[in-house]
């Protein structure tokens, strides 16, 4: 806290003085009973969480439900390698995606849990 | 008395009394506001709408409130995580440096003064985000370099180099 006090800005001339004098303060004008009466309005958040999180639940079941089998898919990888046809990378590059997809709703679930 | 504001956090925190949160919006609304409509260049609408993003953010996440900070300091970091979102959304990042014009001599002292806040104004809208930001809650807002760096979630010495070119580029414009 001591710490602080030494980089606290001083005044030292003019142009301080009308920063300072700038900064007036805002009336309130309902603001906060705007406010007050938007949050009981407001969906709560968990509920947006709830959703999010079942969506990425179905969507990953839906992809291990439909997705081919993993040999399938290393076989189909393998060929791409070994001819450099690019057709046989379609369904890898698809189920990647997928769950890439699914990895990315279950981040933004924890990013909205701990960001401000 | 007045209840503090950790007294006020803990009611909401525990109870979820929006009474307690009221006062929290009343008693910080100005600067919130005030930081903001710098950010969003005098859109007082605009501003007001972060604002009020900023408010619910705050009930939603008052949880993780920690009291490592003045809870003004907290708030102004969402405001400002808000106000990112937002002109990220909109790709209004400020881009632009000061025009060389100059203010001309010869007014009356009580016009020449509030000339000089009215230039005061279009000058800071001029300014880049990041100097705008940190000479606003430095300079005018009175926070440490510490708070602004934490705030804007950047290194201390950024915040010093963005206030040292924001002051430049203002008494440039101003000629004080």
């Amino acid at each position: 806290m001591n710490d602080q006090v030494h980089h606290k800005v001083e005044p030292d001339d003019a142009l301080d003085a009308l920063l300072r004098e700038s900064d007036q303060d805002i009336p309130d004008d309902g603001f906060t009973v705007r406010v007050i009466a938007s949050l009981s309005s407001r969906r709560r958040p968990w509920a947006h969480l709830v959703i999010l999180a079942a969506a990425a639940a179905v969507a990953s079941m839906l992809t291990i439900w439909w997705m081919p089998p993993l040999t399938e898919l290393q076989a189909a990888v393998a060929k791409g390698v070994s001819t450099g046809e690019l057709t046989y990378f379609v369904v890898p590059v698809l189920v990647l995606t997928a769950f890439a997809s699914i990895l990315w709703v279950e981040l933004e679930i924890l990013w909205q849990e701990t960001e401000i | 008395m007045a209840a503090t504001d950790t007294e006020l956090v803990l009611r909401v925190c525990q109870d979820g009394d929006p009474n307690a949160f009221a006062e929290l919006v009343k008693r910080y609304q100005s600067p919130v506001r005030s930081f903001i409509r710098k950010m969003t260049r005098g859109d007082a609408h605009l501003a007001d709408d972060i604002a009020q993003d900023t408010f619910l953010r705050a009930w939603q996440k008052i949880h993780t409130y920690r009291q490592e900070a003045r809870f003004l300091t907290w708030l102004i970091t969402i405001a400002y995580n808000q106000f990112r979102s937002h002109a990220r959304r909109r790709e209004e990042t400020c881009c632009q440096d000061i025009e060389e014009t100059v203010r001309q001599p010869g007014d009356s002292p009580a016009k020449a003064a509030e000339d000089l806040r009215m230039d005061l104004e279009e000058a800071m809208k001029l300014l880049r985000d990041g100097e705008r930001a940190a000479i606003g809650l430095c300079c005018q807002r009175g926070l440490t370099h510490e708070e602004a760096a934490r705030i804007l979630n950047c290194p201390l010495g950024t915040v010093k180099t963005n206030i040292m070119r924001g002051r430049e580029k203002l008494r440039r414009r101003l000629r004080i």
